[in-house]
């Protein structure tokens, strides 16, 4: 029964490749021919790994079943006699997997998932190579890890050859978790990591990791040619284009999505969606297909939903390269998906809570920040489970911008544990300090959302951890985002923003369709401003340490010119560094006319005196008044003014009386 | 003659105006209790931004990234105000006890009508102190439980639902448990302050004062909860007027300053009177209709 090859037969093989390589992108052929020896920016890497499957859903048993037929270019210079495959599927299939172990997290039986190779076929061959799998754990040593698996050839795959191999799986999907399955109380599949992913080969070594519990992910890029057999009702949403018309049978309806030049593929299905599509189109960019499967319960977000991913299509095509796919599917899962943002090469998930207010601009940043992991990813594809900054960051960092530029620079309400503690009078609280009662609706400017997690884990790992590796959640999370959109943000205080926007324009247009390291990053920053960022990158991004500059002092004396009668004011700032990152910072001398005297400290030793001589009083010291380093910790302490100014003081203070006058009130309510 | 909730309402506004002096009385406790509350946020409040540009920047309006830097340096770094916690618990637990003490003198007082002499306010207080105590007790006790409850019903029956419900049901779902539970803590609340009443009006042993006071309460159910719900929509606007005018208020000067200062406490003052018509709206009603079932009974014996 799990044999049964219907309606295949194996000697139509090679017919089907010829068939499908014809149809795949035009960069295959051409890079088949393309030395590896080639300079490294000329080069993509595209047509390495590419896909053809077969896949069938029965809602019934929550589980697929699918015939794959991969083929793989060895682009090294070396001969591979094994290859590596993920099997993301199997860190759900008890609670001892690396995943679990690592995130802490427990899966009932009855939502567990997994996937079995029935059969692996070298089709060069057509030797049963069912029998060479082994799994294997090169990160852990976990048995109980069955996320990788190792297949023994029985014939190398020459240097820049290649290889197709046939493999028959069978997947129950797990109830959604980790952005794959199927959603408790909806018919709603979304199946992601789904089918046998080749590794990498990188410099005749294979990089494929376990499946962690903090990391996303790394493949090669190809061509994607996916048959999809659902329900007649189902309506399906997937990775690439849909092609060719869906065919009929047996209750049963069959869509074909082909996509070139991305490296994963995913798809969803459910008979619940409301779909639309519109196209947008912007002189100078080319037209964009945006499919839209909306939640019936969301069917009023369906215009903020474009109009993201409108704007988002056309700050990052301008700013950073046209976004080159005919296509981008955007899916908005229910609630019990548990998916939330995510991305996928042309396709992407969204979805929002019910009753947000439009201030939260809840669909929309997160539309426009999966929206840019099609360059930060899908294109510019760095290796997730090493460097999950490089996409991240960059990502949080552009997504933050395109936010400032389109809906002004108060692009968050204050959020916390999933509420909007502002609009839920009096019970707010931060950290335990309940406040909402003391400060009303509160904006942030972009970057300062990233500061909450970022101080509590500032100095537990770098940002060049291994993602993977991570201490917990909340370091991946600071590593991966939030520290390095401060820090990508303190670059552009740098280098400016002008220079900054050159340089990301450079990187996506010389590491589009490849996969860049941090160190190619930094060559490019360095290359594009003419600078030497050593000093930087070595302290953000390899060092745990922090930035505190302070105004330790300010203190001044009048000095009179006996002849003329003409004063001279003689100040001394003393300034201090309190974090350990050595850098320059802007320092000014504002004086009580409102002129203002500008320096630089170089930042480098522990403390230094400045004194300024002007013909007017001082009124304060300051550094970095214009907020170019946000990743200061203290930025109370930038300032010190010579006098005291106390209305702030009284207007919070009595704000403050105030609040704990209403919590007595409320606690009183019990006698 | 038997009076209605609208009736003891207004004796009831009446009568906190003629005792307005219990009222400021009221106010400067809460004050005062605030006041030693916050002096340990105002004054590192202060040190932080007196000389600091980061003033001006919250003069203007709040401002995030201070006020995250702030209480990172506060509470992770040095946990100065995880370290207030256990004083700001003793505070409040000696803040209930105070009102406590307070209710019997304010029943007493409201009960008779007229303008209460200060010092038998006190020992009103003083005599009636644990006997709404005890009340006290029982009630915060009734509340723990139902508030328990509550939360052993929610993780068995929405947490096991809620997988399958829509974001718009759970919340829907929600709003009728809250609403429940909220009815429910009013409905034990309600009956304790009658409960109160009677024990700081009546004489008579304990138990059986306890027990006219629900009795009353079970008696004339419209009336009581009449009052009660009274009281409470005014307490509701009161707070409601407050946070739209609040809301409204950006000041930038030490005029405006003053003025939403002023505001605040003028909100204070009003919130306090509505806590009070809570006290004397059901101590006239209490008292009114008490004396009619007594002349009744009187008749009947004649
Ligand atoms: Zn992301």
């Amino acid at each position: 029964m799990i044999f049964s090859l219907a309606g295949r037969n194996l000697w139509q093989q090679p017919r089907r490749l010829a068939w499908w390589f014809w149809k795949s992108s035009p960069v295959v052929a051409a890079l088949l021919l393309v030395s590896a020896a080639a300079a490294p920016s000329q080069t993509t890497l595209t047509g390495i790994a590419n896909y053809k499957i077969d896949v069938r859903l029965d809602p019934g048993a929550h589980s697929t079943d699918a015939e794959e037929i991969l083929s793989w270019h060895n682009t090294s210079g070396t001969a591979v006699d094994r290859l590596l495959f993920h099997l993301y599927p199997n860190a759900f299939k008890s609670n001892n997997t690396t995943f679990m172990r690592e995130g802490g997290r427990e899966i009932s039986p009855a939502a567990r998932g997994w996937i079995d190779i029935i059969k692996f076929v070298d089709l060069r061959t057509n030797q049963n190579l069912t029998e060479n799998i082994r799994y294997i754990q090169p990160d852990d040593g976990n048995l109980h890890d069955s996320t990788i698996i190792m297949v023994q050839l029985k014939r190398p795959v020459r240097a820049r050859d290649s290889v197709s191999v046939s493999i028959d799986f069978q997947e129950r999907l797990p109830q959604a978790v980790s952005r794959s399955g199927w959603a408790p109380g909806r018919e709603f599949y979304f199946v992601s990591q789904w089918f046998p992913k080749i590794g990498v080969l990188e410099n005749g070594a294979w990089n494929c990791h376990q499946f962690h519990a903090f990391t996303e992910f790394f493949s090669d890029f190809g061509t994607y040619d996916v048959n999809i057999t659902v329900p007649a009702n189902y309506i399906v949403g997937a990775c690439g284009e849909l092609t060719g018309e869906p065919q009929k049978s047996n209750g049963t309806v069959t869509y074909e999505y082909v996509a070139h030049d991305v490296h994963d593929f995913a798809w969803t299905a459910s008979p619940d969606f409301l779909s639309e599509t519109r196209t947008f189109s912007y002189e100078g960019l080319p037209e964009t297909k945006v499919v839209l499967l909306l939640q019936p319960e969301h069917s009023g977000l369906a215009d903020r939903y474009f109009a993201a991913v409108d704007t988002a299509i056309k700050y990052f095509g301008f700013w950073y390269g046209p976004y080159p796919y005919p296509v981008i599917t955007v899916v908005d899962p229910p609630r019990t998906a548990h998916v939330g943002g995510m991305e996928y090469p042309t396709l992407i998930t969204a979805g929002t809570e019910d009753y947000t207010l439009k201030d939260f601009l809840s669909p929309e940043v997160v539309t426009i920040h999966e929206f840019g992991h099609q360059y930060w990813y899908a294109m510019v594809a760095n290796n997730e489970f090493e460097e999950a900054w490089l996409d991240e960051g960059l990502n949080s960092y552009s997504t933050g911008k395109v936010l400032e530029k389109a809906y002004g620079p108060n692009t968050s309400v204050f959020r916390i544990a999933d509420v909007y503690p502002v609009y839920l009078y009096p019970l707010a609280s931060f950290q335990g300090l309940p406040i909402a009662p003391i400060i009303g609706k509160v904006w942030i400017h972009e970057p300062y959302n990233r500061l909450p997690l970022y101080l509590d884990y500032d100095k537990t790992d770098p940002i060049s951890k291994y993602g993977c590796m991570a201490f917990d959640r909340g370091s991946y999370r600071t590593i991966a985002y939030n520290k390095p959109e401060l820090v990508l943000r303190t670059l552009e205080g740098v280098l400016g923003p002008d220079m900054m926007g050159d340089v990301l324009r450079t990187y996506f247009e010389e590491y589009k369709f490849r996969h860049p390291t941090a160190a190619d990053f930094e060559r490019v920053c360095e290359r594009v401003s003419g600078k030497d960022l050593g000093w930087f990158f070595d302290q953000f991004i390899d060092g745990t340490g922090t930035v505190d500059f302070g105004v330790k002092s300010i203190d001044y004396y009048r000095e009179t010119d006996l002849s003329s009668g003409a004063s001279t004011y003689v100040t001394t700032v003393v300034v201090t560094r309190n974090g350990e990152i050595k850098m320059p910072v802007d320092l000014r001398l504002s004086l009580d006319d409102g002129s203002a005297v500008d320096t630089v400290w170089d930042g480098q030793s522990s403390w230094r005196s400045f004194s300024f001589r002007t013909s007017v009083p001082p009124d304060y010291a300051v550094l970095d008044r214009s907020g170019k380093i946000p990743i200061d910790m203290d930025y109370a302490d930038n300032s010190l003014r010579v006098h005291s100014l106390l209305s702030p003081v009284f207007k919070w203070v009595g704000k403050i009386l105030n609040y704990f006058q209403n919590v007595l009130m409320t606690v009183g309510m019990l006698a | 003659m038997n009076i209605g909730a609208p009736k003891a309402l207004w004796k009831g506004a009446g009568r906190v105006i003629r005792n307005w002096r219990l009222w400021c009385l009221f106010y400067f406790l809460n004050l005062l209790f605030a006041a030693v509350l916050a002096l340990p946020f105002a004054s590192v409040f202060a040190k932080d931004i007196s000389r600091s540009l980061a003033g001006s920047d919250l003069l203007a309006g709040f401002n995030y990234r201070w006020y995250v830097e702030f209480i990172h340096a506060n509470d992770a770094n040095g946990a100065y105000f995880e370290s207030l916690v256990p004083q700001i618990v003793v505070l409040l637990g000696v803040y209930v006890l105070m009102e406590v003490f307070l209710a019997g003198g304010f029943f007493s007082v409201f009960a008779e009508g007229g303008r209460g002499k200060v010092s038998r306010f006190f020992s009103e207080c003083a005599s009636k102190f644990f006997p709404i105590l005890t009340i006290t007790i029982g009630e915060i006790v009734l509340l723990f439980a139902l508030y328990k409850g509550d939360a052993f019903w929610a993780r068995a029956n929405l947490a096991a639902a809620g997988e399958a419900l829509t974001d718009a049901q759970v919340l829907h779902a929600e709003l009728w448990r809250y609403g429940a539970v909220i009815a429910a803590f009013m409905i034990v609340n309600l009956f304790s302050d009658f409960a109160k009443a009677a024990v700081a009006i009546d004489d008579d042993t304990l138990a059986h004062k306890i027990w006219r006071g629900l009795a009353f309460a079970m008696r004339h159910p419209f009336a009581s909860s009449g009052t009660y719900l009274g009281a409470a929509i005014v307490s509701a606007a009161v707070i409601a007027l407050y946070y739209f005018v609040e809301s409204g208020m950006h000041p930038l000067t030490a005029e405006g300053i003053v003025l939403q200062i002023a505001a605040g406490q003028i909100f204070i003052l009003l919130r306090i009177y509505s806590k009070l018509i809570f006290y004397a709206g059901e101590a006239a009603l209490y008292r009114e209709n008490q004396i009619e079932v007594i002349n009744v009974k009187r008749e009947m014996l004649e």
